[in-house]
């Protein structure tokens, strides 16, 4: 670009510019469609491929069966959809999104109020705090996890046992797929507040002061002032967030790999674990990209909602 | 925890009238009833991980101890751990992370810039295509993406998961980034350009500074998520040696089928976490900024 540009200038300047620098763009552009395209793009089209191919079982269909397995159309999805185990994990998958995601949102909602509220000198506690829960590695705050609950050493059996009338002693969490989940919902949710929590306290510290103060003065309650006033303003914001933690939580993967130690019963199956072992497992490759691909259609939805509303903040920009 | 968190609200509605005078320097019942919630918070998030480091500092002996504080400290497991291929796998995991973090980096702010700074031809394609890459999952995708790089033949399952990492965490790169230069108005950088700096002079003592939050954001989303990453990696790393596998695989060594080495189990994840918390320390003002410049303005 030329330095005439002024200030003023700039909005007739630009077009010109635009339109000469097209091959600029591209250039600058391409990289990033590049491997895009081909760390998503390829994958995508290839399970979909292979879920619509025939199952070509073992390790030498993996490396060899190069475009010659004959399609057997939806065959590999009627199977998969007729098979009770699929919709057992696509039934806890979504009771655990859910959960998880309900109470992540509640408990970041609530720190970020409390952090909001409180005197400079708890808030930057706080804010340490979650900086560094929110740094720790899930496989990291997993294995803590999986050691407080464990059934000899945990400090939750011996605190539990401390309660009288409770005895806990040597009580296994993990025999009880139930219970088992409990623990994992403990860890995911351990782990996803600190992001929330700190997000959303950015966005309260952004909300006008005048619109608060106008809402009191007109006698809002503290509990209206919230969902009149508070929560239209984050909207977005917490859109954004259940989104990803959706997407996140619905695919979860490893905190329940390693609370299992790599081997996880059928009752602790959600779809990313049941997809994993079904698929690369087992050497079932079709039936492996038939589920992920099933999974791709359960984000689908989620994944309008989410860019309808980046769109749309984008334009509000 | 719940019952601490979810009082929050309730509790301001109930004192709400009282506590008008809240202006005041005075020490409230309230202030203080929140000031211990915060505490109380704090530890309840803190405590889990200063368990995990007092059990890697424990003698194997004093395991079974009930006290909270070990007898002695014993820091044989954080020496010994150097002997049990954990360095090649941490060498790896950083190889995977930075390389990752690197290249997402080096692609998407030119990207990113220039959808932020000019209209053109194919620019609403382009940010449709990185918000729904942002959407896809690993996990869905999985047998693709061994199928991929078993056809790309990499030299190394390194290499694969460098560009797995980076492909997976490209589209948060762009799109906080592109928030983040539409941000800084044009007018800046053809301010100092009228003053007779080049373009690129521009981009570098004006833009790229005012930027920096969100260029911070975007390495420290990517570097945990690549440091983190555990299916993908758990999958293209299937035959490999055990010194090309990054931590989050290597770490099962410690966990047997019947028994698990506690010790070295938390004393490589406490290792594991520093490089993470190093980072975070480095930039930390930077990150809480950033996260809401997407979302809200």
């Amino acid at each position: 670009m030329t330095a005439t540009g002024t200030s003023t200038g700039r909005r007739v300047v630009s077009p010109r510019i635009g339109r000469r620098g097209s091959g600029l763009a591209y250039l600058l552009i391409l990289p990033a469609v590049v491997v895009l395209v081909g760390v998503t793009g390829w994958p995508l089209y290839k399970i979909i491929m292979l879920s619509l191919q025939r199952q070509d079982s073992g390790k030498f269909a993996l490396f060899h069966s190069a475009g010659t397995t004959p399609f057997v159309g939806l065959r590999n999805f009627t199977r998969v959809l007729s098979d009770s185990a699929f919709w057992t994990v696509l039934e806890r998958t979504l009771v655990f999104t859910v959960l998880n995601v309900g109470l992540s949102l509640a408990l970041g909602m609530g720190v970020a109020l409390l952090l909001n509220r409180v005197s400079k000198w708890a808030r930057v506690i706080l804010v340490a705090v979650l900086l560094f829960v929110w740094a720790v590695p899930s496989t990291v705050s997993t294995q803590i996890f999986y050691w407080l609950f464990s059934n000899q050493y945990g400090v939750v059996n011996w605190l539990l046992d401390r309660v009288p009338g409770v005895h806990m002693r040597g009580h296994d969490w993990f025999a009880d797929p139930h219970q088992g989940l409990a623990v994992v919902t403990a860890v995911v949710v351990w782990g996803a507040v600190p992001l929330i929590a700190i997000s959303l306290h950015a966005g309260i510290t952004q909300i006008p002061r005048d619109v608060l103060e106008a809402a009191r003065v007109d006698g809002a309650s503290p509990w209206q002032a919230f969902t009149r006033v508070t929560l239209p303003f984050l909207r977005p914001l917490l859109i954004i967030l259940m989104t990803l933690s959706v997407i996140w939580d619905f695919g979860v993967f490893n905190q329940i790999w390693f609370m299992r130690n790599g081997h996880p019963e059928p009752g602790y199956q959600t779809v990313g674990i049941y997809m994993y072992s079904e698929g690369v497992g087992s050497s079932h490759y079709n039936t492996g990209a038939t589920i992920g691909v099933l999974m791709m259609v359960c984000l689908l939805g989620v994944m309008v909602f989410y860019i309808r509303q980046l769109f749309r903040i984008g334009d509000a920009e | 925890m719940a019952t601490v968190v979810t009082d929050a609200p309730p509790a301001s509605h109930r004192r709400g009238a009282t506590a008008r005078a809240r202006s005041g320097r005075r020490l409230t019942p309230r202030k203080v009833v929140l000031a211990l919630a915060a505490y109380a918070i704090a530890m309840i998030f803190v405590l889990p991980y200063a368990e995990m480091i007092i059990a890697a500092l424990r003698p194997p002996r004093e395991l079974l101890d009930r006290g909270y504080l070990p007898k002695h400290v014993d820091w044989s497991n954080f020496t010994s751990i150097w002997k049990t291929g954990f360095k090649d796998n941490l060498g790896a995991s950083l190889k995977v992370a930075g390389g990752g973090t690197l290249l997402v980096l080096l692609v998407a702010m030119p990207a990113a810039y220039y959808t932020a700074r000019r209209r053109f031809r194919g620019r609403a394609a382009f940010l449709l295509l990185v918000l729904a890459t942002q959407m896809f999952q690993p996990a869905a995708m999985l047998v693709g993406i061994q199928r991929e790089f078993i056809s790309f033949n990499l030299p190394s399952p390194l290499l694969s998961l460098i560009l797995v990492n980076a492909g997976f965490n490209l589209a948060f790169a762009v799109w906080i980034l592109n928030a983040y230069f539409s941000s800084i108005p044009a007018e800046l950088e053809e301010a100092a350009m009228v003053d007779g700096t080049s373009r690129l002079g521009a981009l570098g003592r004006i833009t790229l500074p005012l930027a920096l939050p969100g260029i911070v954001t975007a390495l420290i989303f990517t570097f945990i998520g690549a440091w983190n990453e555990l299916l993908v990696a758990l999958t293209l790393t299937l035959g490999a040696p055990d010194r090309q596998r990054p931590l989050t695989v290597g770490i099962n060594n410690y966990i047997g089928q019947y028994s698990i080495d506690w010790g070295h189990l938390f004393a490589g994840s406490v290792i594991a976490t520093l490089p993470v918390i190093a980072l975070f320390a480095l930039i930390e003002g930077k990150v809480v900024g950033g996260l809401t410049a997407g979302s809200i303005k």
